[in-house]
């Protein structure tokens, strides 16, 4: 008796903590990708599930602004002096920080482009991720994502 | 009324990004950007004037810019730079380096209107932006008065980027006015006397090559290794005849190479002009930096202009030098950011086309009176927010 007690209060435990998940009460965190301390991250309404890295790069250098579906794409950076920004940086988009930085300087100052908006943390990134469809941004692994993103594979 | 253009055009710019930077906060709108950069630079000369230096040193160079970028609607942008700047050739004089409308129509397709930046080689884009360059000032053999190029055109054009696969593409296609600075190159004078040889006039007042219904294009290749890029560039126009000249054809062609990574930089451009029907100009450089570490560069820079007056080549005593301009020099950087850096030089120059004594404007040069070498000390400082 005892047994099937306990084996009812597992399951009814195990019930409960799924029932949470799906209202998204537990919160999830951002899990990392193998080796990285950044995961990328879009607005739940994007229909894809992975972008290859060159891709990424051409989104975050603002050579592309449309998702291969055609919708207006808007990406979001950490600041400067981010770490987690300083290697995503390197990682994906192939620059250290002050090669970085002179690349948006020659856009700017040419009256090309401007950079992307900026957050102070990852949790604002999340948040103003989830606030539009087609945003994207990236966060620090471990973040706690909100309903509204999901992650996005790096190819 | 030069003085109050640029900044009625740079206040209403940011006077319309004021409302919308509050809307901006509430959520609606982009939040609009402004960006600025400048330079100060303190030279020394063994004799002449050169960019910013003279003999006894001269402190009173300074340049600063103001950038506005705002969104107004969709795909539809407005871009503002205005500057105040103190150089070799003009005391603080307020200028506007551009400002227009942009229309994205798309990644490839940008539409363009109003005073744009002059698209030609590597850096009339970012002309005075000094953290975009090893050395205080750009190559003065193919970047100075040598009547290349402008930091802007008056019209419209079509600008755009198409990826092709590794390799990627960007374009230029432009028309309208572009006023070129420039130093004339000496003219040569016949007296009455035809007995006696001619005289070289030299005039050093700064002057614009006023080159109208001009039009001129860019295209720049980005190869598959990342930081490599080539390309080309050409416009041409008609100058209005002056001085008793006719109108005549302005025809500017140059090409470009670049190699940038997180610790090299190398440059080189080529550029050949042909002005007044009777002045031919070719001046090119090649420029390379290093950075030891974090903080510290080195660069190097060699660069050679040439200007021929005619058909022939003119024998005529103290000419030559006033036709040609050859630099080296070698610099040391420390980059305290990214957005700021103190920057040393020393130039070696040889020709008197740019570097020419400190009071000399218009005068008559015979032979051989004027110092046919200069040594520059340079030290400056720049900075970008």
């Amino acid at each position: 008796m005892r047994r099937a007690f306990f084996t009812a209060t597992r399951a009814a435990a195990l019930a409960l903590a799924a029932a949470l998940l799906a209202l998204g009460a537990v919160p999830r965190t951002a899990a990392a990708q193998a080796g990285e301390g950044y995961v990328l991250i879009v607005n739940r309404s994007n229909p894809a599930a992975a972008l290859g890295r060159a891709q990424v790069a051409k989104l975050f250098l603002k050579q592309v602004t449309r998702w291969p579906t055609g919708a207006p794409a808007e990406v979001v950076d950490l600041p400067e002096r981010s770490p987690v920004r300083a290697e995503f940086t390197q990682a994906v988009l192939g620059k250290r920080m002050p090669a970085m930085n002179a690349y948006w300087q020659q856009l700017i100052f040419a009256g090309r482009e401007i950079p992307p908006p900026q957050r102070r943390t990852s949790g604002e990134v999340a948040a103003f991720v989830a606030a539009a469809p087609g945003r994207v941004g990236y966060v620090a692994a471990g973040t706690a994502l909100p309903a509204g993103v999901k992650v996005l594979k790096v190819e | 009324m030069r003085t109050l253009v640029p900044w009625a055009a740079l206040a209403a710019t940011l006077a319309a990004a004021v409302p919308r930077s509050v809307g901006a906060q509430a959520g609606h709108l982009p939040r609009p950007q402004v960006h600025g950069f400048g330079t100060w630079s303190s030279g020394w000369t063994s004799a002449n004037r050169y960019i910013s230096g003279e003999p006894g040193g001269d402190y009173r160079s300074y340049a600063f810019s103001v950038n506005a970028s705002t969104e107004l609607a969709g795909r539809l942008r407005a871009v503002a730079q205005a500057d105040v700047e103190r150089s070799e050739l003009s005391e603080a004089d307020v200028g506007l380096d551009y400002a227009f409308a942009e229309w994205r129509t798309s990644d490839a397709v940008a539409l363009r209107a109003g005073q744009v930046k002059h698209p030609f080689g590597l850096s009339t884009e970012v002309f005075d932006v000094g953290t975009l360059r090893p050395f205080v000032a750009l190559p003065q053999a193919v970047y100075g008065p040598i009547g290349f190029v402008a930091e802007s055109y008056r019209g419209a054009g079509v600008t755009g980027r198409r990826e092709l696969g590794r390799w990627a593409v960007e374009y230029d296609a432009y028309a309208g006015s572009i006023d070129v600075p420039t130093l004339h190159p000496p003219a040569v004078r016949q007296t009455a006397d035809s007995s006696a040889p001619p005289t070289v006039v030299v005039d050093r007042t700064p002057s614009v090559l006023a080159t109208r219904n001009g039009f001129g294009g860019r295209l720049s290749t980005h190869t598959p290794l990342a930081g490599l890029r080539a390309g080309v560039s050409a416009y041409a126009g008609t100058l209005r005849g002056e001085n008793g000249r006719k109108d005549s054809r302005h025809r500017v062609v140059g090409a470009h190479g670049e190699y940038a990574s997180d610790r090299w930089l190398a440059r080189a451009e080529l550029v050949t002009e042909r002005a007044f029907a009777d002045v031919r100009t070719n001046g090119s450089y090649v420029e390379a930096a290093y950075r030891v570490t974090r903080h510290w560069q080195g660069a190097v820079q060699a660069g050679r202009s040439r200007s021929r007056l005619g058909d022939e080549e003119l024998e005529l005593p103290g000419l030559a030098p006033l036709l040609t301009h050859e630099e080296g020099a070698v610099g040391v950087n420390y980059w305290v950011t990214s957005g700021f850096v103190v920057k040393t030089s020393l130039h070696e120059v040889r020709g008197n086309r740019l570097a020419l004594p400190a009071r000399t404007t218009r005068g008559t040069v015979a032979g051989s009176s004027l110092a046919e070498r200069t040594r520059l000390l340079l030290v400056g400082t720049q900075f970008t927010f």
